[in-house]
């Protein structure tokens, strides 16, 4: 989600309004500010434009659009139950790897994973 | 609060400024016709044109243009309008070139020639040739068509967010709206109105602007929807609602496709390549996985995960990401239905692009994307441009339009009444049933949908233009949400990307067939109505398929 706008950085050319599609920027007393943050849908569009990158964005959930959980909403519904094994297989690559090390399983595909 | 209102007089008024608003306008103009194009933003930079796509799918003059319609047919399981597709197919190096001549920069090898790129797709022996402009999402390129219509003296108007089409006497004779930045109630009168609106995008998908109010406006003036059941399926894991991971989600996307060197696998939670074991996954190259033919992975998919081996695992060299179930993330969810000339139900009303259903165009297939976009725009704008010859302006109606206006601007400062975003938190809650087709779940999410229509529309929103264009806008997300539940009710198999799980067989005695969705409220119901396979060069057997079927070693 977009966070700020760097107000030493900003030159205020007003691209960044112009190509929002959330329509989330207002020019106000000649400074460009975030006027609806929440509504921001992450198309990094004036990120793209911005000509001196003063746009700044943050790994952060926005309520509005937050879909999380659907997922396990479903499979609720399908009645469904992930395998157990499901834990160990998630993992990635690496602690696969030390895993079946450690238990002296490891075959030649996880020798890439060494070290 | 009290808003001035402004009448605006012309002859085409086209509403939405994308790629099929810019062809429209440009087609129109040709006659000479006076053309207005309204945008909700900044017309050039806005909406599912800029943000949506970068591909191209062309077909040369000398390329075998019977085998791209096979191709686009079987990739959309015979719901293409093939004499649609027939033209479309025929007219893609036209709209190219024109695209081309209005400063479309396409992808070019060292020899300064188009890069042209051969797509392989779930039809077997069947290529696409595709080209593709940077960066993705187009912006820079509609842009220049914008400014292209602007020199043939298209007009423009920004930042307009029509709410209603103004339908007299079966006429489509204007449209009111709201200016979004002053908050001024705006009347056009028009002798004709094309719709070249985006598709719609559910509560939490992907852009918040993409809320299908063209498709929503048709729906409430009586036109009818087609497709609206083949909302495509997206994999939640690696398109999910994802804030933190778009970045590497869509780069990793763009290499899934592009790049045959990557390792690209489905894998259930035992760590098995379960697709080897079904007949319609397992010939398919490692790298369509979630691509073209993500519409056969579904069943086997849902398979696993039902009957417990899941979840299943999207692996790219070696990182995994669960692969979810989550409709409509990315493209298209049918829209107004049309012909092939983009003429709607209602008289005076034409329609293009992606809020259209480009004549059962789908996602993945030749006659869909920008080229569909392109040429149904083109049509939609030539067929406006001949009506106004016979056709005049009509008296518009004051007290239909003080009906609107008072409608609009409602939600300001209500005192009771749920506010925008807790709609759209109502409306996630309800997807899921949206999204895990039965005929149970799909008669839940249509009447707890129907609650939320009736309490939205006591919404509340302060003294806020942006606040009241968001509540306006959500309402329509709802009443397509309702369409697409009747219309997934009425299709009792599963089809493309629309999958039923109490039907996941594809039913070609009963349901080689379109549905329409028409009426609003309690009035809303689906249709099947026949496709002319009599007329058209492919026909689909009789016959229904499993795609869940098990391998056949057999032939191997």
């Amino acid at each position: 989600m977009i966070k700020s706008i760097d107000p030493v950085a900003c030159v205020n050319c007003g691209l960044c309004e112009k190509v929002c599609p959330a329509d989330l920027f207002r020019m106000v007393e000649d400074h460009m500010t975030i006027a609806y943050q929440g509504d921001c849908c992450n198309c990094l569009q004036c990120r793209y434009v911005c000509p001196v990158d003063a746009i700044e964005f943050a790994p952060v959930e926005s309520t509005k659009l937050d879909m999380n959980g659907e997922w396990a909403a479903i499979k609720k519904l399908m009645g469904a139950e992930d395998n157990p094994m499901a834990e160990i297989t998630r993992l990635p690559p690496w602690e696969l790897a030390k895993r079946k090390a450690a238990s002296g399983e490891a075959d030649e595909s996880d020798q890439n994973w060494k070290g | 609060m009290e808003y001035p209102e402004q009448t605006i007089k012309t002859e085409v008024l086209i509403i939405g400024s994308g790629i099929a608003g810019s062809f429209a306008a440009l087609r129109a103009r040709e006659t000479g016709a006076e053309v207005l194009v309204l945008d909700q933003g900044e017309p050039g930079f806005v909406g599912r044109s800029s943000t949506g796509t970068n591909v191209n799918r062309v077909v040369l003059p000398d390329d075998d243009h019977e085998e791209a319609l096979r191709g686009s047919v079987l990739q959309t399981d015979f719901m293409l309008d093939q004499e649609y597709g027939r033209e479309c197919i025929d007219e893609t190096y036209d709209l190219f070139q024109a695209m081309l001549s209005m400063g479309a920069d396409y992808d070019r090898g060292w020899d300064g020639n188009i890069k042209w790129m051969m797509m392989e797709t779930d039809v077997k022996g069947f290529y696409q040739r595709q080209a593709i402009w940077n960066p993705f999402g187009s912006y820079k390129h509609l842009h220049k068509f914008v400014t292209t219509a602007r020199e043939n003296g298209v007009q423009y108007r920004g930042h307009t967010l029509i709410t209603e089409l103004l339908v007299q006497d079966g006429r489509c004779v204007g449209a009111v709206g709201i200016d979004t930045r002053t908050g001024e109630f705006l009347v056009f009168q028009a002798k004709a109105v094309v719709l070249c609106t985006a598709d719609y995008h559910a509560a939490g998908c992907n852009n918040i602007d993409h809320t299908g109010d063209g498709m929503a406006m048709a729906l409430r003036v009586g036109a009818r929807l087609r497709g609206m059941e083949f909302g495509r399926i997206c994999f939640g894991a690696i398109w999910p609602s994802y804030a933190e991971q778009q970045i590497s989600a869509n780069e990793r996307m763009a290499r899934t496709y592009r790049n045959t060197d990557q390792k690209v696998r489905i894998i259930n939670a035992l760590g098995d390549e379960f697709c080897e074991n079904y007949e319609w996954t397992r010939a398919l190259p490692d790298r369509m996985v979630g691509g073209p033919s993500w519409k056969n992975y579904i069943p086997a998919i849902m398979k696993e995960v039902k009957e417990g081996r899941g979840p299943v695992f999207y692996e790219v060299n070696g990182m995994k990401f669960e692969v979810g179930f989550c409709q409509r993330a990315s493209a298209q969810t049918g829209g107004v239905r049309i012909d092939k000339n983009g003429v709607t139900d209602i008289d005076g009303l034409f329609a293009g692009g992606n809020g259209s259903d480009m004549c059962g165009g789908m996602h993945f297939s030749i006659p869909y994307n920008l080229m569909g976009s392109s040429f149904t725009g083109r049509r939609a704008g030539g067929s406006a441009a001949e009506y106004i010859q016979d056709h005049d302006y009509v008296e518009l109606d004051s007290a239909l339009v003080s009906k609107y206006k008072e409608e609009a601007y409602a939600p300001v400062n209500r005192e009771k009444g749920l506010t925008e975003p807790e709609v759209r938190r109502r409306m996630i809650d309800i997807w899921p049933k949206l999204d895990y087709r039965t005929e149970e779940t799909l008669t839940e999410a249509f009447r707890e949908l129907r609650d939320l229509e009736e309490e939205a529309n006591g919404m509340k929103c302060g003294d806020d233009i942006h606040q009241l264009m968001m509540s306006l806008k959500i309402r329509n997300v709802v009443q397509l949400g309702e369409a697409e539940a009747v219309a997934a009710r009425e299709r009792k198999e599963s089809r493309i990307e629309h999958y039923r799980a109490d039907y996941p067989y594809m039913d070609n005695i009963h349901y080689a067939k379109w549905v329409d969705v028409s009426g609003t409220g309690d009035d809303m119901h689906a249709e099947l109505e026949d496709i002319p396979f009599d007329r058209y060069p492919f026909k689909p057997e009789p016959t229904i398929v499993d795609r869940c079927a098990p391998a056949n070693r057999g032939d191997i």
